[in-house]
């Protein structure tokens, strides 16, 4: 009996690392922001935003260039050299706006969300009002499309 | 992690009537009422909307935004045919850049795909100045999840766009070849769609890769 409970405890002993890796993994992983990555070689994604906000959404999609641009992340920089903003010409008959955003090409992997980058140009006291911004600003997210190029009719 | 794994179909959730009735288009994915619902905290990321389609299954877009439909009607066929009363007949962009997006049927992803390469030839040998200048600046991507109904969405992303230049694919292919044979290659086209295109016409914005600028005031 002596010899089981010896066993047992050591095994409890060789597994207890284990377990706490595990832990602490999830507890890193569940305080980590959600990322957004893409697999596709192009990505064209379209949000409206309300009609008295379009300021604010640019001023947000200023903090993301900004953020990119500072960045120490050796991705930023190819994240920022393959993403452009548009506005829709025509506003919607609610007056929305429709902004596209076409990043070519995507870096595997990067985070493209854009909250978690332009946050890295704000001191963390001023991320909640950063957050709030975007939000108020933001009517929908429209679409996602990630595809691969099929043709460059420029070459 | 959020990641759109272009190796896998995403789920489509059905659109919400409130984003629909106030956009015009077909939103899957959260809607503004999921998002205001919301207790956000600094750090959180809002939802990145899900894989959907901005072509709706009917023939409405995008407000704002043209809504064309070339297999049901003339307006981008070759200037030979019979002509029709004067609905839009061109596709222009009145801005820096355009997007057009096709939702193309499966059996005939091939098809189109055949249109797109004699699109891309036709301009290349063309003499036209103008039609090299839309070719510079004219890409097209396949998307990887599908479109609606099961389609497959291209993208035609036209950036720069030539200002007031005429994109009809139509015009296009007559004026490169035979009259018989740019209709056979339109009739490829229009029979390749599995629902409306949507055009949207661009202003850019901003690039990240360039420089900060100070903002200027859009004019009135």
């Amino acid at each position: 009996m002596r010899r089981l409970s010896g066993l047992l405890l050591a095994g409890a002993i060789m597994m207890l690392p284990a377990f706490s890796q595990d832990h602490v993994r999830a507890a890193e992983q569940a305080a980590a922001p959600q990322k957004t990555t893409f697999t596709g070689d192009a990505v064209i994604q379209a949000f409206s935003v309300n009609p008295d906000k379009v300021a604010d959404y640019e001023a947000v999609m200023g903090k993301l260039k900004e953020a990119l641009a500072k960045s120490a992340r050796p991705e930023a920089k190819a994240q920022a050299a393959g993403w452009k903003v548009f506005k829709n010409a025509v506003p919607n008959p609610d007056g929305t706006l429709v902004y596209v955003h076409v990043i070519n090409p995507v870096v595997k992997d990067a985070d493209y969300s854009i909250l978690n980058n332009a946050y890295e140009a704000v001191p963390a006291a001023e991320q909640r009002a950063l957050y709030d911004t975007y939000r108020a600003a933001l009517k929908a997210p429209l679409f996602v499309i990630q595809g691969a190029l099929t043709s460059d009719f420029g070459k | 992690m959020k990641q759109y794994d272009s190796r896998r179909a995403l789920p489509v959730r059905p659109a919400l009537a409130a984003v629909l009735a106030v956009s015009a288009i077909l939103v899957f994915g959260p809607s503004a009422a999921a998002l205001a619902a919301q207790t956000p905290r600094p750090g959180d990321s809002l939802p990145a909307p899900h894989a959907q389609s901005p072509v709706a299954e009917t023939a409405d877009a995008v407000a704002g935004v043209g809504t064309q439909t070339p297999a049901t009607d003339d307006s981008d066929a070759p200037a030979s045919t019979p002509a029709k009363p004067a609905v839009s007949t061109a596709r222009l962009f009145a801005s820096e850049s355009g997007l057009i997006l096709s939702p193309v049927k499966t059996t005939k992803v091939m098809d189109f795909e055949m249109v797109v390469a004699r699109i891309h030839e036709a301009l290349a040998k063309s003499i036209h100045p103008a039609r090299r200048q839309q070719a510079a600046g004219w890409k097209v991507y396949r998307a990887t999840e599908p479109g609606p109904g099961g389609s497959v969405l291209f993208v035609f992303l036209m950036s720069p766009a030539v200002k007031g230049a005429d994109y009809t694919v139509g015009k296009i292919l007559m004026e490169a070849f035979p009259q018989e044979e740019a209709l056979a290659i339109f009739d490829a086209y229009t029979s390749s769609f599995a629902g409306p295109q949507s055009l949207l016409s661009l202003r850019f914005l901003d690039d990240f890769s360039q420089p900060a600028k100070p903002r200027v005031p859009e004019p009135k």
